[in-house]
């Protein structure tokens, strides 16, 4: 039993086995340093004996099939087929393909793809055209070999979109576009060697509701697949070979951990969170894909705070068409009811990147994020609001009455001045659909996440319908920090004093307007921390589907009144550890 | 055993086939070699080329070979000078064929 310690990203625990995916590697390099290349992409994790015994009985199947090619086809098929059978007894390339099962610890798969693939290298740089041309020779063994080693016929070549049930992915870091890879029916948890709670991948992989721990460190992707072990992903652990007694304990030791919490089945919301005084707090739940519309369902939440539409679309290698947005639209608006849902625009720039638009750093417009983007891009802009202006005009033609507001967030606004300049966009959409926006309950909200629009709080909110604080990146903007770097302890929880008294400064400006604020990011999901949300003026808060049962139960044990002099003394404090201490003071005191 | 042959034996060889040394006749010296324990290495002496294993046909056709080339063979062990007395002999015998393909059809 070996133990890991890490930062744990994402609740819940896993028992699985670990499947490692080295994602900087390649054929680069031949002979002399040869890199180990990803592995994983057989569809069961087994011992190098094992696969080794797998890759022979492939390589036996294939020379047994093209040595009958050699009786049966032509002279020259029957030379080529010949010479073929030559390269797959080659004794170099039997022993390289050995010494990686054997050393490298290579899957047979990844074995014959960094084997062949050094060799067609090999050819490939070659000067003389009639040798290198054997490269497409290897290639073409390679392919034939990969095939009959493959043998589940939804492989992809992409080991992360391809693992074993109840898989443990061991990884150095986690970008978005993994986690929408991810096969979700077979992940069990992640572990990460670097990464960070607060990066998009971690997010995105809470709201699926897989247990993720980061900074584990380099270590651990010396692991082996197949290797078991116990991923604790609130503890932040990884437990290589957990003995029986530590499986059990760590299965039964927290029941309200996510994986295990049972959410009622339905209607979709549960009733709505509130304080012993009866003052409540709408707790929304995040969506980032269709597929976890049904969460979402099933978790209580009082609608949806954030729809993250970028992820939404992020499997597309064009932009979405107005269409095809409406459509999605509607199908989450129908699957919410008469609960509000606030649809944020694309939000693109910094890690999140979609293939449908480019960036180019070249003409300035790399490091443009949020609504400046959408500025350079007007019609990305103007499609997605109309999308959502049909579907919410396609709604009430079909009779589907809505009292709850549905709000179009504008992402990381920075001056005001950019919400009076979507207001004008948008507003020449909507005369085109001739629609009336104050009629259909639509809302125009910003998003609050840079420390700039915090200090023009008041002024942001006299012109929009209300603001959401995404308190993620406004820590990260706050810190100067970089989402995906290590060193982001300070302001990792988000429940630095600087942001705590940031988001006391938005709440004040939108109070100052009567506005509401909403706020999503780590702080929300932290249950610990709801009383303190609530007594900052946050009027809801936006969590993963899987967190919604967990903070609406935070709350009915305190008063307002409690909840705000709570706030008072956080804004005091001087550090995270403080307000950390505080937190957990103040939900024991009140547990007994 | 007796002591090995440690000192490497060469030997220069010209490549007599005029198709050079292709998956054929690489074939045909993978076999050759591959007879005798010593381990032999070859080096093509005509243009710049590794010097590779000659057990290995993938290997061997890194030398990039033509007709008329001079390649240099290296033998280690007990055998080496047998091994390489056969190898030339098959190296500067040009063309190649075998018995049951009398044709001359150039296999790259």
């Amino acid at each position: 039993m070996k133990e890991y310690r890490g930062v744990a990203a994402s609740p819940g625990v896993a028992l699985g086995i670990a499947r490692v995916i080295v994602q900087d590697a390649g054929h680069a390099s031949v002979g002399s340093t040869r890199v180990p290349s990803p592995r994983a992409a057989t569809e069961v994790s087994m011992t190098p004996a094992e696969e080794w015994r797998r890759l022979e009985e492939a390589r036996r199947e294939l020379a047994s099939a093209l040595r009958r090619q050699t009786t049966e086809g032509s002279q020259p098929a029957a030379e080529l087929f010949d010479a073929h059978v030559s390269i797959l007894e080659d004794t170099t390339l039997v022993e390289m393909l050995q010494e990686a099962i054997e050393v490298e610890r290579l899957s047979a798969y990844d074995a014959v793809k960094s084997v062949f693939g050094d060799f067609a290298a090999l050819f490939s740089a070659l000067d003389d055209p009639l040798f290198a041309a054997r490269a497409a020779d290897v290639r073409d063994l390679e392919r034939q070999l990969l095939a009959l080693l493959a043998t589940d016929e939804d492989t992809s070549h992409d080991p992360i979109a391809y693992l074993p049930p109840g898989a443990i992915v061991v990884m150095r870091d986690l970008v978005p576009s993994d986690v929408v890879r991810l096969d979700a029916s077979r992940v069990a948890g992640i572990a990460l060697a670097s990464g960070s709670p607060l990066a998009h991948g971690s997010i995105l992989a809470r709201s699926m509701g897989i247990p993720v721990v980061c900074r584990l460190g380099e270590e651990i992707l010396r692991l082996c697949d197949g290797d078991e072990c116990l991923l604790d992903g609130d503890g932040g652990r990884l437990i290589l070979a957990p003995d029986a007694a530590t499986s059990s304990i760590q299965y039964t030791r927290n029941p309200s951990d996510s994986q295990r919490v049972t959410v009622p089945t339905s209607p979709v919301q549960s009733p709505c969170a509130y304080t012993a005084d009866r003052v409540p707090l709408p707790t929304l739940a995040n969506l980032n894909t269709l597929d976890e519309l049904a969460l979402v369902q099933r978790s209580g939440a009082d609608g949806i705070g954030l729809l993250r539409t970028e992820f939404l679309f992020a499997r597309h290698n064009v932009e979405p068409t107005v269409e095809e947005q409406t459509t999605a639209y509607v199908e989450i608006l129908i699957a919410l009811g008469d609960a509000p849902c606030n649809v944020r625009a694309f939000d693109l720039g910094g890690d999140k990147r979609v293939p449908w638009l480019q960036m180019h750093p070249d003409h300035g417009d790399g490091a443009l994020t949020g609504i400046r983007l959408l500025f350079a891009r007007p019609q990305v802009l103007r499609n997605q609001y109309r999308a959502l202006l049909r579907a919410i005009a396609s709604l009430a033609g079909e009779g589907v009455a809505r009292t709850a507001p549905v709000r179009f967030l504008l992402p990381m606004v920075a001056v005001p001045e950019e919400v009076d300049a979507a207001l004008a966009m948008l507003a020449e959409v909507e005369a085109e659909e001739r629609f009336n926006r104050e009629a259909a309950l639509l809302e125009i909200g910003a998003m609050i996440e840079i420390p700039s629009a915090a200090l023009m709080a008041s002024e942001i909110a006299a012109r929009c319908d209300s603001m959401s604080i995404g308190s993620n990146d406004l820590a990260q903007f706050l810190f100067a920090g970089d989402r995906s770097q290590r060193d982001a302890a300070v302001w990792a929880h988000g429940l630095h004093p600087a942001v705590l008294r940031t988001v006391a400064l938005i709440c004040e400006g939108a109070r100052s307007q009567a506005r509401p604020v909403s706020l999503c990011g780590e702080i929300a999901a932290n249950p610990l921390a709801t009383p303190l949300l609530l007594g900052l003026g946050v009027s809801e808060v936006s969590v993963t589907p899987t967190t919604v049962p967990l903070v609406k139960a935070a709350l009915g044990r305190y008063t307002l009144e409690e909840c705000q002099t709570l706030a008072s003394i956080a804004l005091a404090a001087p550090d995270t550890e403080s307000v950390l201490q505080l937190l957990n003071d103040f939900a024991h005191g009140k547990n007994v | 055993m007796d002591e090995p042959a440690v000192t490497p034996i060469e030997r220069m060889v010209t490549v007599a086939n005029p198709q050079g040394i292709h998956m054929r006749i690489g074939k045909e010296i993978v076999r050759v070699a591959a007879r005798y324990a010593a381990e032999i290495r070859a080096h093509n002496l005509s243009r710049p080329s590794p010097e590779v294993n000659v057990k290995s046909i993938l290997l061997l056709m890194q030398l990039q070979a033509h007709g008329g080339h001079q390649l240099l063979l290296t033998a280690t062990g007990n055998d080496a000078a047998e091994a390489l007395s056969a190898l030339a002999e098959l190296i500067e015998s040009a063309p190649v064929t075998t018995a049951s393909q009398p044709s001359d059809t150039p296999t790259p």
